[in-house]
């Protein structure tokens, strides 16, 4: 395996509020640059926990999360958010873009979140992006003006604007027909190979898990299985 | 802190025009009032207390009342069964060339001094006679404690020779004088001299325009026998709330009494401190409202806005841009409010400062309502809306930053 981009190490997760209860037992996971893995469970299974604490959304009771040669579990909220800048991308089930701003700026706003400005080389490699995906002449509509697959492309292109290394998804095609789920997906597998990024896709649903570098099977807060189809 | 921030600051005020109007309309009505209260409230002060210091001096030097004690006598003790209080005149003040040199070094603030002689009399014109206060002064001298010269309505008032007076206007119609004509006048216990009417002031202050008459220094010495003194000498300050202070400096100078408008006429200002207790009361009640406006605002953008928040804060938003996007909301809208309240206070001032009404006592046009707006009266009330508008973001500001991203993911 090529050096991993995350890896996550002995990862244990409880929550307590008033009962105690973990939903993650010693995870040991590793994703390497460019692979795309589906990480796949039943509802409840730990697979939306493990997401967060992948994405530097939530942190570890225990264990190391090493994000480009640092843990994470020891990092405050502000350093977490710099390095999910950097090095992150996400995709929801809901596209979440922002209501008061158009296609264009929502998905430069990652880039503009770490001080870029619009025209430069960043603005240049969104817009080919944007083309890439189709929405060309949807950029400067706003998002509600959009169909929920263009709404999703948006979001995609959202999540690749800051080139990141690692592009995180939680259940992206959860809220889309069968047609534009396909189209999604397979959007996302040709990005991914195309440049070299490595995604995360978090889905219950077995037929997206077939197309992928690796399968990770987890129940009951442990992995149980990885496997490459 | 970068340019996105203002940008996504000024979409949330933009998306919600209505809220943010209505927020800045609150704000703006609360610099108003504060522009036109506090300079309704300064103007009907300033106006207050010019018409009592404007005729008099804001500092009087005088010879104190002098109490007798009781002494001692071969049989026992010499009993004092009275006492007769020193009439005005009588209480003179032999040195007053070398006080009106040295004074002004003695005391910061004083601008100009004048000796005067202030006593009783009467004026007799043919049969009639009338009571009036006389006092013999410098005109030069006395124009810079009390200002007259730019307030004759006939004749003038600089270079009175011997035997002329000026009169004021009230005085001069109830006996029907005017410039040049002549009459008598004496003093309660002296004899009396003839003089002629130089010159007739409407100086806008009752006591002075009914019933005063200015001679110069030498006829009041010589009308009241003083010889070569004066009864007092009359200061004149930059600030004339510094007159407290002066007098007391003064105090421990000379061994004469220092009597300050400020302390002759402490029931009026305190009435005055209470009108401008109860005016901050009602400009802090409006700043509040403003504030609390503006929290209110923010708190529901805060809550409408929480997913957004969250997303943002996922894609990679620290929380000081997040904080940083309500603090300038809460700012923009005190800047708005804060400039168009400062512009409508002042439109409205101007126009009230226009209403005249005919005064009771002049039967002169006068300003009803005399506002006279400085920098400061303007400056101050639109910093405080900037200020408050920040204040009453940070915490809606603090509430955002702490937005769990997680939670707003999971759709809670």
């Amino acid at each position: 395996m090529n050096d991993p981009v995350i890896s996550l190490r002995g990862i244990d997760k409880i929550y307590d509020q008033g009962v105690r209860t973990q939903v993650l037992f010693g995870v040991n996971l590793d994703i390497a640059a460019g692979e795309f893995v589906a990480l796949v469970g039943a509802s409840g299974s730990g697979k939306s926990t493990m997401l967060n604490l992948v994405g530097l959304l939530d942190t570890p009771s225990a264990g190391q999360v090493l994000i480009a040669g640092r843990d994470a579990a020891t990092l405050d909220e502000d350093e977490r958010s710099r390095l999910r800048r950097e090095h992150l991308g996400f995709i929801f089930q809901s596209h979440y873009l922002l209501p008061d701003f158009d296609i264009m700026e929502n998905v430069f706003m990652p880039c503009r979140l770490r001080g870029e400005v619009a025209l430069g080389d960043s603005w240049k490699r969104v817009e080919t992006l944007i083309e890439t995906v189709g929405l060309s002449e949807h950029r400067h509509k706003r998002p509600h003006q959009l169909s929920g697959g263009q709404q999703q492309r948006a979001a995609i292109v959202r999540a690749l604007a800051n080139e990141p290394r690692l592009v995180l998804a939680d259940e992206p095609t959860g809220n889309l027909d069968t047609q534009t789920r396909d189209v999604v997906f397979t959007l996302m597998r040709d990005l991914s190979r195309k440049r070299g990024q490595a995604f995360l896709l978090v889905t219950h649903d077995p037929s997206l898990a077939v197309d992928v570098d690796r399968v990770v099977t987890i129940r009951d807060g442990r992995i149980v299985d990885e496997r490459r189809p | 802190m970068n340019s996105i921030v203002v940008t996504i600051a000024l979409r949330h005020l933009r998306s919600g025009l209505r809220q943010s109007a209505l927020t800045v309309g609150v704000v703006a009505i609360s610099v108003m009032v504060m522009v036109v209260l506090g300079g309704l409230i300064d103007a009907m002060q300033r106006r207050l207390i010019t018409s009592i210091t404007g005729a008099i001096p804001h500092v009087s030097v005088q010879q104190g009342p002098r109490t007798p004690i009781a002494a001692p006598i071969a049989a026992g003790l010499l009993v004092i069964e009275r006492v007769v209080p020193i009439e005005n005149t009588q209480r003179k003040i032999e040195d007053w060339q070398q006080l009106v040199d040295t004074l002004p070094e003695r005391a910061l603030g004083i601008i100009a001094v004048s000796p005067t002689i202030d006593g009783q009399g009467y004026l007799i014109r043919g049969e009639r006679r009338k009571s009036v206060s006389i006092t013999g002064m410098i005109p030069e001298r006395h124009n810079l404690v009390v200002e007259l010269s730019t307030k004759l309505v006939a004749g003038r008032f600089f270079g009175l020779s011997s035997g002329e007076l000026v009169l004021g206007v009230r005085l001069a119609d109830d006996l029907r004088l005017k410039v040049g004509d002549k009459l008598r006048l004496s003093g309660t216990a002296e004899g009396s001299a003839g003089f002629t009417v130089a010159g007739i002031v409407d100086s806008g202050f009752r006591n002075l325009d009914d019933g005063a008459v200015l001679i110069g220094l030498r006829d009041a010495q010589s009308l009241f026998g003083l010889g070569n003194a004066v009864t007092a000498i009359g200061i004149k300050l930059t600030d004339i709330y510094a007159a407290d202070r002066v007098a007391d400096a003064l105090s421990g100078q000379f061994t004469y009494e220092m009597r300050s408008w400020m302390r002759d006429n402490q029931s009026l200002l305190a009435g005055l401190r209470a009108q401008s207790i109860f005016s901050a009361m009602i400009r802090l009640s409006t700043v509040l409202a403003a504030g609390f406006s503006i929290a209110s605002i923010l708190f529901m953008s805060v809550t409408s806005k929480r997913r957004e928040i969250g997303i943002l804060k996922a894609i990679g938003a620290t929380r000081r841009q997040i904080a940083g996007i309500f603090a300038i909301e809460g700012t923009l809208i005190g800047v708005v409010g804060a400039t168009l309240g400062t512009a409508i206070g002042i439109g409205i001032s101007q126009w009230m400062a226009t209403i005249m009404i005919v005064s009771q006592y002049s039967g002169r046009l006068e300003g009803m309502f005399p506002i006279r707006l400085t920098p400061e009266m303007v400056a101050v009330p639109a910093l405080i809306a900037v200020a408050i508008g920040l204040l009453a973001a940070l915490y809606p500001a603090r509430q955002a930053a702490i937005v769990d991203p997680i939670e707003v993911i999971r759709g809670q």
